[in-house]
């Protein structure tokens, strides 16, 4: 399966096949040839239907060995009441019968099941506003392969081909998310272009060193994302740097932002002994945030 | 209706934690309960960080029993900024000093103490008709009552209930429960709910039931009023006892074929034995014999 541009890794699409999780009425709303690569119909699962107890169980492996050794492996029942009914989630996966033998061990793949294999997957749920879409998890089983000494299967770059893919297939129009100001998430987070910054300092996230992020999301932007070099984005001049564990620097943005101003994350952050996350601040009149302000406003 | 809640209202204030984009969306005068405009909380802001650790705990208690305790970024990226919280709260000084000290409330502490929840989130197939969604999952009612009865007045969850379903635009509900909840009970004092899943492998807790229910006036004054039989239920023609794995996966592979199964009426108890009745029909609409 090819794309109609460029990407960083086309050997991922040989290699893996797309498949959606989603009840029948919200497949109906999806796009299941997202930039013309197909869902094949055997790889839309319904979890409302028993027999996709054991694609599911594997999704939940997988969440587990991408999130499981941080602590952050995600309950099976918020897989159900915060993903797969209320939202949908996108992923690339392999066919059982072709997986990798270790690959299939990590997976305790039973021996009789022939479905697809998830390797990598994204969740989001739509807001209350049409098109705007809250993104919740990004899982590629890339950084275990790396681990693993699995040189010979080569997906580098599987998480922004995920997240760029499913951004297409939901139909989202603006995106938000959060993460921590010390991810590593972040680099594939910009891979999108600059990010408006909503929150600087959360309290209502149980880790209130969050950044709640987003952007208007463009075709432009997914591929440059995946990779395509014929696509540009434009990114704002860096005003000032935050380091990733000054609390005091973070209330003070987030005042800011409180006080009417923006302002956005418009680069990868600098990793080192502190990490560093570059922000621009952005004008005055600058649209505000959709799905976060009232509709008038937007 | 709300004359015999009214109790509540003495000792409970409504509060809700919603963002300004999705306000505009939720009625912040519930069946005539005005929600405080100082307990309006924005979750896009720095502050109630002590409500935010109440709230938590109110979720330890109530769900942590059952293995469910919310994961701590999940009330944020699957609560607050996609939909919103709406929920009761006591003062700390009408609380007694046994429910301060179970509740491990801070010394001095004299702001909200959460005593029940309410949140939805927008489905996507409720985008459907091109509009504003009027589909919305309830991923979480609860009341401090469950785990700790007496520590806030009866009939919290019930109100909490019928005055969340008004502060959402809610045309079509859906929620999961599981078989041998106690709620369950309270969910079909709304009115007859569809099965959508009868026995749910994609749960943690297979025994978990998955049901729409178009909301209606009627159903919210039923709710409040519980009578015994709900003038919407059709009468049972079956009965599925909610111990036995088998039997739910036989009317969960019934539901798959095509068949329309409502839950009519709350759990009955024979000793040990638990019922709960349904009427199962075609999808023509024709009832099973």
């Amino acid at each position: 399966m090819t794309l109609p541009f460029s990407i960083r890794n086309a050997h991922i699409l040989d290699e893996l096949v797309p498949y959606v999780v989603a009840t029948p009425l919200n497949s109906g709303l999806l796009d299941l040839a997202p930039f013309g690569l197909d869902v094949a119909p055997e790889h839309l699962i319904d979890p409302t239907r028993m027999s996709s107890q054991t694609f599911l169980t594997l999704l939940h492996r997988l969440d587990g060995l991408t999130f499981g050794p941080e602590g952050m492996p995600m309950p099976k029942w918020v897989f159900y009441d915060c993903a797969e009914l209320p939202g949908a989630i996108f992923g690339l996966g392999r066919p059982a019968a072709s997986l990798w033998p270790k690959m299939r061990r990590f997976f305790q793949v039973p021996d009789d099941y022939d479905g697809i294999v998830p390797l990598s997957m994204y969740i989001a749920i739509p807001m209350q506003q049409p098109g705007v879409w809250f993104g919740h998890n990004l899982a590629s089983l890339a950084p275990v392969i790396r681990r693993e000494d699995l040189a010979h299967i080569n997906l580098r770059g599987l998480g922004s081909v995920t997240k760029g893919l499913a951004l297409k297939c939901f139909g989202a129009r603006y995106f938000w998310g959060a993460t921590q100001w010390l991810s590593k998430a972040l680099f594939i987070h910009v891979k999108f272009g600059p990010l408006d910054l909503a929150t600087a300092y959360t309290p209502a996230h149980s880790t209130a060193e969050t950044i709640t992020y987003g952007f208007a999301v463009t075709d432009a932007k997914l591929r440059a994302a995946m990779g395509d070099g014929s696509t540009q984005l434009t990114r704002p001049a860096i005003d000032f740097w935050v380091d990733g564990d000054d609390v005091a620097a973070m209330h003070q943005l987030q005042s800011r932002i409180e006080n009417g101003e923006r302002f956005c994350v418009p680069a990868a952050p600098r990793h080192g002994e502190t990490v560093q996350v570059p922000i621009a601040k952005l004008p005055a009149d600058r649209a505000s945030l959709p799905g976060l302000e009232p509709v008038a406003a937007v | 209706m709300l004359l015999n809640y009214a109790p509540i209202l003495d000792v409970c204030e409504p509060f809700l934690i919603a963002h300004p984009g999705i306000r505009d969306a939720l009625n912040i005068a519930p069946a005539g309960v005005a929600i405080p405009p100082e307990n309006i909380l924005d979750p896009l802001k720095q502050q109630h960080v002590e409500l935010y650790k109440q709230l938590r705990n109110l979720d330890q208690l109530t769900f942590g029993p059952f293995g469910m305790q919310m994961p701590s970024w999940v009330f944020y990226d699957c609560a607050v900024i996609p939909g919103a919280f709406f929920g009761l709260a006591m003062r700390a000084s009408k609380l007694e000093p046994w429910a301060l000290e179970a509740l491990r409330l801070p010394e001095g502490y004299t702001g909200l103490v959460p005593v029940s929840q309410f949140i939805a989130i927008p489905m996507l197939g409720g985008f459907e008709s091109g509009g504003a969604c009027g589909h919305w999952l309830m991923y979480s009612a609860e009341s401090i009552n469950q785990v700790s009865p007496g520590m806030a007045p009866a009939g919290l969850l019930k109100l909490t209930l019928a005055l969340g379903l008004r502060v959402f635009p809610v045309a079509r509900l859906y929620g999961t429960t599981q078989w041998r909840s106690h709620k369950l009970s309270t969910y079909v004092d709304m009115g007859p709910f569809e099965l959508v899943t009868a026995y749910t492998p994609a749960h943690s807790l297979p025994r978990t039931l998955s049901f729409r229910l178009d909301v209606e006036e009627t159903h919210l004054l039923t709710l409040l009023a519980g009578p015994r039989t709900n003038p919407h239920a059709r009468p049972p023609n079956d009965w599925v006892d909610p111990d036995d794995v088998d039997a739910l996966v036989q009317l969960q592979m019934a539901i798959e074929s095509g068949e329309r199964v409502q839950v009519v009426g709350p759990p009955v108890h024979y000793g040990s034995r638990v019922r709960v009745p349904l009427h199962r029909c075609t999808d023509a609409g024709e009832s099973r014999s």
